[in-house]
């Protein structure tokens, strides 16, 4: 985006790149702390978002509703920024500035993929009868004679578990 | 201090302001044009309507439902994240051309109107925000 800082110069604007703009352009002219000020809420808001986000991911791998109401409430507080941006009644307090630290690797979204395939594996849900038990169990014996087919030219052995009883 | 802002048109090296009363002498401003910003502007509503969309159509009741939604918000926070880093770089971004293609249509007529009036709104860049 095309922007350029000025100063106040009478009741003129003193731009410090004009050539950015053409003639007949509308612009428009914010106060430059405020509008940074503006810009590091904004930011504080998103970052708080996906702060949100690892933290889920951290604990549980996946969200809670505690987690989703929380991010919607920083999603109304960017709403409600983003309201006031043209109320010329809001109060700005330019007392602190936020700068994000965070480091981009929060920004990363780890999925499951649940959200996009979510309509194919929902739907793919069967009722677990005798016969699919078996059937499984075959499947399991047909990988276990696979791994051991593998084993016997690569010189592989199956891990055998002897339980603790047995001698 | 209130949140101040004025429209201004470029004459020579200098900018006139629409509203020059609202700044002090000597103080530090920062100038978009008006069709970029209204762009920015216009698609980080549109996300913001998105999510309130996915907010409102979630069942609280299930909590694997959040699951699916979850991706889904935290794709419209990228976009949001995007437009925000979008106000202080060069490069331009996907969304400008889908806001633009969408809002294509009767834009000049718009900021034609909006230049007798005074002050100015979200309403005057396209965005109609939902109470």
């Amino acid at each position: 985006m095309r922007y350029s800082y000025g100063i106040m110069d009478g009741k003129k604007v003193l731009a410090y790149q004009p050539h950015l703009f053409h003639k007949t352009s509308d612009l428009l002219i914010f106060p430059g702390k405020d509008f940074r000020k503006w810009h590091s809420e904004l930011t504080e808001y998103l970052d708080g978002i996906y702060q949100i986000n690892a933290q889920g991911q951290r604990k549980t791998g996946s969200v809670t509703i505690f987690d989703f109401n929380l991010a919607m409430a920083m999603i109304t507080l960017i709403n409600q920024e983003l309201e006031d941006l043209f109320n010329t009644k809001k109060e700005v307090d330019i007392s602190y500035f936020y700068v994000s630290i965070m480091d981009d690797s929060y920004r990363d979204f780890k999925t499951n993929f649940y959200g996009r395939y979510r309509h194919k594996i929902d739907r793919k849900v069967v009722q677990i009868t005798p016969e699919l038990k078996y059937r499984h169990m075959l499947e399991i014996v047909d990988y276990a004679h696979k791994l051991w087919d593998q084993g016997q030219n690569k010189n592989f052995k199956l891990k055998i578990v002897k339980k603790k009883g047995l001698k | 201090m209130n949140m101040r802002l004025s429209q201004g048109v470029l004459c020579g090296q200098k900018i006139e302001l629409y509203n020059p009363e609202f700044f002090e002498e000597h103080e530090e401003v920062i100038i978009f044009t008006r069709e970029e910003f209204g762009r920015m502007y216009q698609s980080m509503a549109t996300q913001i309507n998105h999510l309130n969309h996915w907010d409102m159509v979630l069942d609280r009741g299930d909590e694997w439902n959040s699951m699916g939604v979850w991706p889904k918000i935290m794709e419209r926070a990228h976009i949001l994240t995007l437009n925000l880093e979008n106000i202080f770089s060069v490069s331009t971004l996907q969304t400008y051309l889908d806001s633009y293609i969408f809002d294509g249509v009767g834009a000049d007529e718009k900021a034609a109107l909006n230049l007798s009036n005074e002050v100015l709104t979200s309403e005057s860049l396209g965005v109609t925000w939902s109470k």
